[in-house]
């Protein structure tokens, strides 16, 4: 028998597939992980003690700074906080631009992991393709909100602005081009054999275990659990739009791949509804006090962002500045599985793995 | 030519005539290096819908590789406290040395032939095995732990798909009867050996992507596990001539297997008024293209099973493809 | 409503005292060729200074919740209103009070006359913006009360009631300390634990057929001031329910049996509740800071957290 010697590895935070400034410190016999321990905390930047010292709506523009690629699910968690806190009415109008700008923001999102997970499996042109369409529905939330990454669109009590003239026609004219495109997504990758033997049965873990972990989003669909919050706790107007909650069976980062794949159909069929169901008339800011004050009291919301259930905690104590914010931020839930997903796998598997749970570092840190 | 000089009596004349030759080639070889590089940029562009290089010399970027190099040569040249600093410093060489030696076999057309040896195939073969101890010797002596995963990855996969390119030539040198690569060549008169050994062009090919470490078989530089592989710690030219090397057997390989399987400088039906070499550079810029293409197309397969293919798949076919060619042989064309 | 105007006389009492401390610190730079004992001293002045505020502090909240409940019991239909005022008039007089024990404090022990002025003028301007507070505060409550009369008239019980009288019913009653349905979180069922229940009663949730909340959406604790409070949001996937779980912590001996055996994914988050609010959780597989370093000082979601490092 050769003797080996294990062998300590930093992944990171300087490493191109951990997605930011995330450190592993892997324990490896060759190429054989024995074990994983994650070091997070370096794009910490303290959003929830420093919102204490903010202004109800001074708070929003840090919301887009936690998740940075689905900034419009970040802005409308904290917005939907503060309005069932203070039990505001959300006029109908503004709830159809919330939930057209979500999904497309949705969209976006799914499209950058897409497009990053398989450039970490070493493709690179999938990448191009991804940010190609990603490209065109930043394009709709810039004119929408003025920025192109971090909206600060949602107001408390509606958005910002409303939809700029022939907007929805052009939504909609994209739906059918991103059906296409996304049908081009299959031919050119899912059905790769290379492909395949590297997502199909890596990372397996059951329902049971997700719960257990605190997953969601699609790493803890892929296992046949179907939760979903727009389903199952429905917020917004998402109840009067007809989509299914794709489920995967296996749980290994191929169920992940097809569930986040599906999610991006399912969010097709719900911008289309919206486009077409969409009031021409209306305000998009309801009636809100001039100061915002909510009545003492504490508040916990939870919605579906692209990475799973986004929750947002507000403890009032009825001054114009929150006395406790807390975001329930889902990639900081979904990495904690890690550690025990790596053990026994090798390092191109740790690749494949990471890249699955699909991560942002501005939401893990905080 | 080439057997006339070799042949005759050693004189400083003849010193200076081999090196005129060799570096004569070896500008030949940089220049295609150059655009071999712009060319892959270009067509990774236009397979990514983008324009791709368009600074530089004018809209197709045309000096955009030379402006790399300059950049490359003006950089520091960063030795790791830690490393193994003589080891750090004849690595490149090592791996370089034979990428360019291979070249001497190849004929690139009807005349120009570097050296006719009767054993040009083996001598490709074994040559090339070299280059694998300098990206070796790079891993261990970067003192890096990425390098040297990056490095013992090469060896293992030198390994695996050395075997399986040696034995899928051996069809063709059962065909031909020589391995000597004019007389390869020769023996493709009438149809190419794409046409009768399509499985040992298939594995020949498959083995040479895993030989030139290029995508999906790029393990050894694999960026996004091993960040840069065994060369993350190269900096500057060093790191270039790595690169240099790695383009050199590009050239080198695609050659080889324009000869091998594509007739070489032999024209294609009726068309024999266009001269050889523009028949080699043409089948040769198609195998290039190829190499680019796949290396667009697909992820990176994993380490275990890349060595899986190698010695499940490709080796007991290439075995196969010796036996079947040997039975057809001695069966009909005896 | 005791507890915010608790909250923010505590505040205005930090800016005084703040205020002051800064006044001491400018006029020992200048007193420079004073010698160290007496700077000591006026440190010494400064810490009783704080104490006595301190004192005055806790008088002033049991007055004013003694005077809120007298009035509450009493049960008049105006009695919110009045409370409100009750309570702002209380708290004034609780600051005034503070400020003159603060004052005759600092006059007796140093004859520095600057100083007593400095500590007046923040009194007095303390006082003001307490009395301002007070006055808002009060219209804040008679604003609200149309609104909170016309929600109790129809007086619908909430949806979730059988629910949260399930769950009180499983976990015991004499180990709960407190349950409501709170209709601010989509009328979630609430539950605060006591301390000693905590990891049984975890269990309990999650492993009870009829509850069976086997996920552990959001944990995290927030600073009350005199306690800390660990506020965990329970989920079951079979139920399609949630729940509040509460419980509520001495500040000084913060530390709580950990959650990982029941739910693996508290494990993160409890490493975080103890980097942040400096909560220890026993048993927990790796209790160490999760964001911050090692070396860090103090637990910064504390509300009386201070930078270690005065640059930044």
């Amino acid at each position: 028998m050769i003797r080996t010697e294990e062998m300590l590895l930093n992944v990171g935070p300087q490493h191109p597939s951990t997605h930011g400034v995330f450190r592993l410190v892997v324990k490896m016999d060759g190429e054989r992980i024995i074990e994983a321990t994650p070091v997070v905390g370096y794009l910490h930047r303290g959003t929830e003690k420093i919102a204490e010292d903010l202004l109800y709506t001074q708070i929003i523009p840090y919301t887009d700074r936690m998740d940075y690629l689905s900034a419009m699910t970040n802005n409308y968690v904290y917005c939907h906080a503060v309005e069932t806190l203070m039990g505001l009415e959300v006029p109908e109008k503004a709830e159809f631009l919330r939930v057209i700008s979500m999904e497309l923001n949705r969209i976006a999102s799914h499209l950058v992991w897409w497009g990053t997970n398989l450039l970490d499996l070493g493709a690179f042109t999938p990448f191009l393709y991804a940010f190609r369409e990603r490209e065109m529905i930043l394009n709709f939330l810039n004119e929408l909100s003025g920025s192109r990454l971090n909206y600060s669109y949602m107001r408390i009590g509606g958005v910002k602005w409303d939809a700029p003239p022939g907007w929805i026609e052009k939504v909609q004219d994209f739906i059918p081009y991103m059906r296409k495109q996304l049908a081009g997504y299959h031919d050119f990758v899912t059905g790769n054999e290379i492909f395949l033997n590297r997502v199909q049965g890596i990372g397996k873990y059951t329902a049971e275990d997700a719960f257990n972990f605190s997953l969601s989003g699609a790493n803890l669909r892929c296992t046949g659990a179907s939760y979903d919050v727009r389903k199952d706790d429905p917020y917004s107007i998402y109840n009067r739009f007809e989509f299914k909650i794709p489920v995967g069976e296996n749980g290994d980062a191929f169920d992940r791949y097809m569930v986040r794949m599906k999610e991006i159909e399912e969010s097709i069929n719900i911008i289309e509804q919206a486009c077409e169901q969409f009031p021409k008339e209306g305000s998009i800011l309801g009636k809100v006090p001039k100061v915002i004050k909510p009545p003492a009291g504490e508040t916990f919301v939870r919605i579906e962002s692209p990475r799973g259930e986004i929750g947002c905690y507000i403890k009032s104590e009825g001054k114009t500045k929150p006395y406790r914010v807390k975001f329930r931020r889902p990639s900081f839930h979904n990495l904690q599985i890690l550690p025990k997903l790596l053990v026994g796998e090798s390092m191109s598997n740790l690749v494949a793995i990471l890249g699955g749970i699909d991560i942002v570092l501005g939401e893990v840190d905080g | 030519m080439m057997n006339e000089i070799m042949t005759s009596q050693p004189s400083w004349l003849n010193v200076l005539k081999f090196t005129g030759l060799g570096v004569a080639l070896i500008l030949v070889v940089i220049l295609f290096v150059t655009y071999a590089i712009l060319a892959e940029r270009k067509v990774m562009a236009f397979m990514q819908m983008r324009p791709g290089p368009n600074r530089i010399g004018g809209k197709l970027g045309i000096l955009q590789t030379l402006a790399d190099v300059l950049k490359l040569l003006l950089k520091e040249n960063i030795t790791p406290k830690s490393a193994d600093k003589l080891l750090f410093l004849v690595a490149p060489v090592i791996a370089f040395a034979p990428a360019f030696m291979v070249m001497a076999v190849i004929p690139f057309s009807e005349n120009v032939t570097f050296a006719n040896l009767n054993v040009g195939v083996l001598y490709y073969v074994g040559i090339s095995g070299l280059s694998i101890i300098g990206i070796v010797a790079a891993g261990w002596a970067s003192n890096n732990k990425y390098s040297l995963l990056g490095g013992m990855r090469a060896a293992a996969q030198m390994i695996s798909y050395e075997i399986p390119l040696v034995l899928s030539l051996l069809g063709v040198i059962l065909l031909t009867g020589s391995m000597n690569l004019n007389d390869i060549i020769k023996a493709q008169d009438n149809v190419w050996y794409i046409f009768t050994q399509p499985i040992a062009f298939v594995i020949f090919f498959i083995a040479a992507i895993a030989e030139l470490n290029r995508g999906p078989f790029d393990l050894v530089e694999a960026e996004s596990e091993l960040v840069g592989g065994f060369s993350t710690e190269y900096t500057g030219f060093r790191w270039a001539i790595f690169m240099l090397a790695e383009y050199f057997y590009l050239f080198a390989m695609s050659s080889l297997i324009t000869v091998l399987f594509l007739g070489g400088w032999q024209p294609v039906m009726f068309l024999g008024f266009i001269p050889g070499s523009v028949w080699f550079a043409l089948k040769f810029l198609f195998v290039v293209f190829l190499f680019l293409w796949i290396r667009f197309t697909f992820p990176r397969i994993r380490a275990d099973q890349l060595m899986e293919l190698g010695w499940k798949v490709l080796l007991p076919l290439a075995l196969a493809n010796v036996f079947i060619t040997a039975i057809i042989k001695e069966i009909f064309f005896r | 409503m005791t507890e915010s105007n608790e909250k923010s006389l505590s505040e205005l009492r930090r800016e005084a005292v703040q205020k002051a401390k800064e006044e001491a610190l400018r006029k020992n730079q200048e007193q420079q060729s004073e010698s160290k004992t007496e700077l000591s001293k006026e440190d010494k002045l400064v810490e009783e200074k704080k104490r006595a505020v301190a004192e005055a502090k806790a008088k002033a909240v049991a007055e004013a919740k003694a005077k809120a409940a007298a009035k509450a019991s009493s049960g008049d239909a105006n009695s919110d209103d009045e409370k409100a005022k009750a309570i702002a008039e209380a708290k004034a007089k609780a600051v005034a009070e503070a400020k003159a024990k603060a004052a005759t404090k600092a006059s007796s022990g140093d004859t520095n006359t600057d100083d007593e002025k400095a500590k007046a003028i923040a009194a007095a301007k303390a006082k003001a913006v307490a009395v301002a507070k007070a006055k808002a505060e009060a219209a804040a409550k008679a604003k609200e009360i149309p609104e909170v009369k016309t929600e109790e008239k129809p007086e619908v019980p909430s949806v979730n009631k059988p629910l949260l009288d399930k769950i009180v019913s499983i976990l015991g009653k004499e180990y709960i300390k407190e349950s409501y349905i709170n209709k601010q979180s989509k009328e979630v069922p609430t539950i605060i634990i006591k301390e000693d229940a905590y990891e049984s009663s975890a269990k309990l949730l999650k492993e009870n057929e009829e509850l069976s909340f086997d996920y552990l959406s959001n944990l995290h604790a927030t600073d009350l001031g005199n306690e800390l409070e660990v506020y965990s949001f329970l989920y079951s996937s079979k139920k399609n329910h949630s729940v509040v779980f509460k419980v509520i912590l001495d500040r000084d001996k913060a530390s709580l049996p950990s959650l990982t055996n029941i739910w693996e994914g508290a494990n993160w988050p409890e490493r975080e509740i103890y980097d942040l609010l400096g909560i220890t959780f026993i048993n927990h597989p790796n209790m160490t800071r999760m964001f911050l370093p090692e070396t860090w000082v103090g637990y910064p979601l504390r509300k009386d957290y201070e930078q270690f490092d005065l640059e930044v």
